[in-house]
């Protein structure tokens, strides 16, 4: 088949599959987050928001400096699952159809045909996303919400899992396109790599100086796998307690001093969804607030932006105080 | 302990009872001082605790007020706490009010004075704490302080020293400073933020320094309450207490004016003695200065010495005429050691026997044995006659023809008096007729004694009353009064009558001398028997002038001549008792429910207050028992809210052993908090587990059922909690519970919204 693939040609997810129980849930996102772990020294904090994003089927912002493995992170998570993965070097000239793909014509057969982007992969690790321009990033931004791409008025449906892990860097440098709030508000949760302690940084000389890990990596869970695995983190209970505590903690950092911007209802949605896959990971059926607490930082801190009058505060200050003045209620009003 | 503020609150008491130190001029002895020291400490003591226990202020004071007039009552009326209470109160408000009105300042400290000194100062204490202290406006206290300050200085005699209001300036200013100084310091959380601004919390707000000029205005006020008080004059005052404040001019001269009205000398406040005298004789008679027989319709007109005999020291006197010595009679003697009566007047009891004034020379009226000087003679020694019990007349009649001027009835309010008589002796001899009457107006009459008098009534047809009708009819008035009307009673029945002015013989000092004031001056009918002469009645009531004369008393050894006598002090305060025995009297009748009705207001306060109290002790528990009980309804049908509630009742009572909750987190991180607060091994800790882990079950995994009760555990953990606390702590867990308190609490404030 070389001309252009309708919906119904392109994998298609396995509704009809059983979903897995919670166990299995926990002990597949236990070997991936293992395996990213052999590669990635002292960073389990991130793996796990990682693992959590990955079964949210959530997108991940990973910020930080040049050279403390946010590429590494991605990566890793992509060969530890045996499913497609893409790498986009995002560079000012990037075209969208690079990212989407494109309709050529084909001499031999008269015909356009249509050659995918790099988004038709499982994973797709966006490299210095803040490097493209701002219509190649909003081509790439409107996959990751849609889970199709559209070109020449044909819809074509993307792979299941689908999973955008962009960096980019924070320091600003010439020719960097920030994202736009709305657009940085698309992915799931943004995390920052941070330094590795002096422990961490002397194992990974003595292990990773000689070969590369990577090329070691095998995968531990395939697509189905995870697919099957994200069905069953869709039904995780959470009470109205709980949802209530999570309309709390938004709402208040719409009124919270020094906010410019608070966060937005999806924010909301993709907090409870986090929250569902973090409660799996601990082999729960059900969401307890302190799964909440744990991604609230990761999941609204990319989303909140501060005014000028925050006096220096950070989003993330902020917000650490907001967890900690908002009552946990005890029942849904 | 900082939200009780102690150093404000022992300012602010300090300061109320420096606004008291006035009130030492006031009074004879500070027999108030330790009970309202104690009851202004108490007062105070409440309003930390109310502050500490972060009550509402409006329950703070209530807390106080109710503490306080407690101990007051409880003090001062521990033994009339049944249905006497009313009754004691009023006697209580009585003795105060005659107390206030009758004296000269230094008054006596009477019971009840000191029973409303004390109440009258714990409230003002009170109203300064709750100004200062528990509203933080301590400039607005000095409102209270200066009421209670102006109590004294419009009562005393002259000017106040200057140290007094020096003092309660500075006291005040202390309360100020102390207050200003903290708030200032509630800013020093924002100097610590911005480091490089100035530390004075004013200038970091962009406001001036108001340092130098607030110190330079204090000063100006302390130097300002030293000169103006010293420098101004004592004007003539009047203010609050009518008797002790009514300024009849000070100064040491005794005048008695034209009309005989010796309402001016009653109510003057000069505490220099007009007269010092000792006597062997327990109950010494008034001492006389003037004699008037002749009523001039509205007023008495003294007499003037018809003759003038010149006196010899110690030999016996000539009495002429109808001055007839009494057949039966013991002579006593009193020596006036200071006497400052401005001659010619000299008091003397009546009936004297013979005089001594030293080298003075001196004389005296035949007709009626009163002595007079040329020159002020300060000591003297005078020799009376007093007549006993069982001195009766020798006859009945008397001849109209020697008593014209002491016969003549006063025709305007004769018709009054003649009615009066008739009811009061219908029968008997004259002599019997006339007791009765004097005690008709003492007693049974239903008379009250008042130094104001009330507005004059009108006739029938309209004309205003004569003063004695007018007196007859309001029953209300002072020794005048009783005096007039009694001379026309006794001369409407044929008694020969006239009228003595001068002195009551004053109170007795800790020397056992007597000592007579302005205030003491008296007026009594004289009535003339056969074998008695000129004989004294006393018909003014006994809270005046303690007891009649012995023979005309009604019966000897009724409860009436056991009565306590009026005029010692010392046996006053020792005998709480007395003031209630005999204030009653002047209150019977008409006055009894009318007169006081401050009284009986200030008792349905005190019936508020104990049922407030009350409700306050039965509150937190009755608070409680209604919250689980709520609890216990919700739970009925739902299994989520019958475990929260079972959580919510472990918690409070937890914070009833003193184990805070911490505020409203996930039941993890609650277990957490516990944890660090609770030391009740593993057991406990495991206890502690099983309910949270219950608690979240039902709470988050949307599956609760009947299986889910975290009862069990709860109890084992709070059996394990009480183990460990103290018995203190208990009892109050289970008595007071600090749930329970948040509950009134709540009540006051507002509710939460749940």
């Amino acid at each position: 088949m070389n001309h252009s693939a309708p919906i119904d040609s392109l994998p298609q997810p396995a509704t009809q599959r059983s979903a897995i129980s919670l166990d299995d849930v926990r002990r597949v996102a236990g070997d991936i987050q293992a395996s990213v772990a052999g590669v990635i020294e002292g960073k389990s904090d991130a793996i796990a928001t990682a693992v959590v994003v990955l079964l949210a089927e959530g997108h991940l912002l990973i910020e930080d400096v040049p050279g403390v493995g946010k590429t590494m992170l991605a990566k890793a998570l992509a060969r530890s699952i045996d499913c497609t993965m893409r790498r986009l070097q995002f560079t000012p000239d990037l075209l969208p159809s690079d990212v989407t793909g494109v309709s050529i014509f084909n001499q031999d057969s008269h015909q356009f045909e249509f050659r995918r982007g790099a988004v038709f992969a499982g994973i797709v690790v966006g490299d210095e996303i803040n490097r493209a321009s701002p219509k190649t990033q909003s081509a790439l931004l409107e996959c990751m919400e849609e889970n199709q791409v559209t070109v020449d008025g044909q819809t074509y449906l993307l792979q299941r899992p689908f999973m955008v892990m962009a960096t980019q860097n924070p320091i600003e440098m010439e020719g960097t396109y920030p994202l736009p709030e709305a657009q940085r508000d698309r992915f799931m949760a943004r995390i920052s790599m941070g330094y590795p302690t002096a422990a961490a940084e002397m194992r990974m000389l003595d292990l990773h100086s000689a070969h590369r890990p990577l090329d070691a990596l095998r995968p531990v869970a395939d697509a189905a796998l995870v697919l099957r695995a994200i069905e069953a983190v869709a039904g995780v209970y959470a009470s109205g307690a709980l949802r209530q505590y999570i309309v709390d903690l938004v709402t208040a950092t719409r009124t919270a001093p020094g906010v410019r911007l608070g966060a937005s209802p999806r924010s909301a949605l993709q907090l409870l969804r986090a929250a569902r896959a973090q409660a799996a990971l601990d082999g729960r059926d059900h969401v307890l607030p302190e799964d909440v607490q744990r991604l609230w930082i990761p999941v609204l801190s990319h989303r909140v932006i501060m005014g000028g009058d925050a006096s220096g505060r950070s989003a993330s200050d902020t917000l650490a105080q907001l967890l900690e003045r908002v009552p946990v209620p005890a029942h849904a009003r | 302990m900082t939200r009780a503020r102690p150093a404000q609150t022992l300012l602010a008491a300090l300061a109320t009872m420096v606004a008291a130190w006035p009130i030492t001029t006031l009074f004879v002895g500070g027999a108030w001082i330790d009970g309202t020291f104690g009851l202004v400490l108490l007062g105070a003591l409440l309003g930390m605790a109310g502050r500490a226990l972060d009550l509402p202020p409006m329950l703070t004071l209530s807390c106080q007020l109710i503490g306080v007039t407690l101990t007051v009552v409880v003090t001062h009326l521990h033994d009339h706490l049944d249905t006497s209470l009313p009754s004691a109160l009023r006697a209580l408000g009585a003795d105060a009010h005659h107390t206030v009105t009758a004296y000269a300042a230094p008054a006596p400290t009477s019971v009840g004075v000191i029973f409303f000194i004390e109440l009258i100062i714990a409230i003002i204490a009170i109203t300064v704490d709750f100004l200062a202290v528990t509203g933080r406006s301590p400039a607005l206290a000095g409102v209270p302080l200066l009421v209670e300050f102006v109590i004294s200085a419009a009562n005393s005699g002259g000017s106040l020293h200057p140290k007094y209001s020096f003092a309660l300036g500075l006291a005040w200013l202390a309360m100020l400073y102390a207050a200003s100084e903290r708030s200032a310091r509630d800013w020093s959380g924002l100097r610590a933020r911005i480091p490089g601004r100035p530390s004075n919390p004013t200038a970091l707000l962009g406001g001036h320094d108001f340092g130098p000029l607030t110190r330079t205005a204090g000063v100006g006020a302390l130097i300002a309450a030293l000169v103006i008080a010293g420098s101004l004059p004592a004007a003539s005052q009047k203010f609050v207490a009518k008797g002790l404040a009514r300024g009849a001019g000070s100064g040491a001269t005794v005048g008695f004016s034209s009309d005989l009205d010796l309402q001016r000398n009653l109510t003057d406040r000069d505490q220099s003695p007009v007269l010092t005298f000792r006597t062997a004789d327990l109950n010494p008679p008034p001492l006389r200065a003037l004699i008037a027989d002749n009523y001039a319709g509205d007023h008495w007109v003294p007499d003037r010495p018809s003759y003038l005999l010149h006196g010899d020291n110690d030999s016996p006197l000539q009495r002429w005429g109808t001055n007839t010595a009494p057949t039966n009679a013991t002579p006593y003697t009193i020596t006036v050691t200071q006497n400052s009566m401005p001659p010619p007047f000299v008091v003397a009891p009546t009936q004297v026997s013979s005089a001594d004034f030293g080298g003075t020379s001196w004389s005296y009226d035949p007709l009626t044995t009163q002595p007079s000087t040329s020159r002020l003679q300060e000591d003297y020694s005078v020799r009376y006659l007093s007549q006993p019990a069982t001195a009766r007349p020798t006859s009945e009649t008397v001849d109209p023809a020697n008593f014209t001027a002491d016969l003549k009835v006063d025709s305007s309010s004769a018709s009054l008096i003649n009615a009066l008589v008739k009811k009061a002796a219908p029968s008997g001899t004259r002599f019997q007729k006339v007791t009765a009457i004097q005690d008709y107006f003492r007693d049974s009459g239903g008379f009250t004694y008042s130094l104001t008098l009330d507005a004059t009534r009108k006739d029938p047809s309209g004309r205003p009353l004569d003063p004695i009708s007018n007196f007859l009819v309001t029953r209300q008035g002072y020794c005048m009064q009783f005096a007039t009307a009694m001379v026309m009673a006794a001369r409407s029945i044929g008694v020969p009558a006239r009228l003595g002015v001068g002195f009551l013989p004053g109170t007795v000092g800790t020397s056992g001398s007597y000592q007579v004031h302005q205030s003491d001056a008296h007026a009594w009918p004289e009535l003339y028997f056969a074998g008695m002469g000129w004989t004294r009645f006393e018909p003014t009531p006994g809270v005046r002038t303690g007891l009649a004369p012995p023979y005309a008393s009604p019966t000897v050894g009724s409860p009436e001549s056991s009565a306590p006598r009026r005029s010692v002090p010392s046996a006053r305060s020792s005998r709480p008792s007395d003031s209630a025995s005999s204030a009653p009297r002047t209150s019977v009748g008409t006055t009894s429910t009318a007169g006081h009705p401050q009284l009986i207001w200030l008792l349905w306060v005190l019936v508020a207050l104990l049922l407030i109290a009350a409700a306050l002790a039965i509150v937190p528990l009755l608070a409680r028992w209604s919250r689980r009980r709520l609890h216990a309804g919700h739970g009925a049908g739902d299994d989520a809210a019958r475990v929260q509630a079972q959580w919510d009742d472990l918690v409070s009572r937890m914070e009833d052993l003193g184990i805070d909750p911490a505020p409203q987190v996930s039941p993890r991180s609650q277990e957490e908090h516990y944890r660090l607060h609770l030391v009740v091994g593993r057991e406990g800790r495991e206890s502690l587990h099983r309910a949270v882990d219950v608690l979240e079950r039902v709470r988050y995994s949307g599956r609760p059922g009947p299986s889910d009760d975290l009862s069990a555990p709860a109890e084992d953990l709070l059996m394990r909690i009480r183990r460990g606390r103290s018995f203190r702590t208990r009892v109050a867990a289970t008595l007071f519970p600090r749930s329970g308190r948040r509950a009134v609490r709540s009540l006051f404030v507002r509710r939460d919204r749940d």
